[in-house]
């Protein structure tokens, strides 16, 4: 059943309707959400505060991002820092720039936010990007993952091992979960 | 005959409050996860609003708040 959203949530379709734009005008080829508010699409509700959006360039190129640029200050708004100010959200459009990522967006789970579809990295894919860079606050949201929601673990394991990262996530296991 | 709790008692009757503390923590947590995507956006609106309010610590770079 749909959600009777506020207007304040409402306003973030807004965002997401102009995101999907960009690929609709082929200023992107596609794109898939990533960080804090893809974990927080599957998880309790967290504190963030960027919107991240994983990219696949139309062409590569030197400045993959001058298209997307260009077409947000065409639309009137604001850059500030890294971030693209679209309708209030601050956006970051980040490039796939490895393989892992280039399939986890390829891979992408299609959701809807209100009636606008939009594109959500899937769980096991989020759980190995956040594997990869392994910032602190990566882990956490992986321990966080782990514990809120059923992972398919037999695709997790193979995604691991075919990106290099089994032996990680062994060590990871091992660290927060095994007590080793 | 007297009924008298040893301090061995009392920790294990501890320890089974608190595993059900934390088992209904967890449940909670798994209950809010499954949330719709538009609900959670509404109660991160409201954590970004109570965050504003705390004082960053040095060197923190303030972030930018959802403007909506």
């Amino acid at each position: 059943m749909p959600y009777d959203c506020d207007i304040k949530s409402l306003k973030v379709e807004k965002t997401l309707k102009v995101i999907n734009e960009l690929k609709n005008k082929k200023a992107i080829s596609d794109y898939a959400i990533g960080g804090g508010i893809a974990v927080l699409y599957y998880v309790e509700p967290l504190l963030t505060y960027d919107l991240d959006i994983f990219f696949i360039p139309i062409e590569a190129s030197l400045n993959v991002l001058a298209p997307i640029y260009k077409y947000m200050r065409g639309r009137g708004y604001k850059i500030q820092r890294e971030h693209i100010l679209i309708e209030g959200v601050p956006t970051q459009f980040i490039p796939v720039y490895n393989e892992l990522i280039k399939e986890a967006v390829q891979n992408s789970t299609e959701v809807e936010y209100g009636k606008t579809k939009t594109k959500v990295l899937s769980l096991e894919y989020l759980v190995a990007v956040m594997l990869q860079t392994y910032r602190a606050k990566d882990r956490e949201r992986i321990i966080k993952i782990f514990e809120e929601v059923k992972v398919n673990l037999n695709f997790l394991r193979k995604l691991l091992k075919k990106h290099n990262l089994d032996e990680k996530y062994a060590k990871f296991r091992g660290l927060y979960f095994e007590g080793k | 005959m007297k009924n008298t709790l040893n301090s061995e008692d009392c920790t294990l009757r501890e320890n089974d409050i608190l595993r059900n503390i934390f088992r209904e923590k967890n449940l909670r947590r798994k209950e809010l996860s499954k949330l719709p995507f538009e609900r959670k956006i509404e109660i991160l609106l409201q954590l970004q609003k109570m965050a504003k309010g705390v004082k960053k610590p040095k060197g923190k770079k303030n972030r930018i708040i959802w403007d909506i």
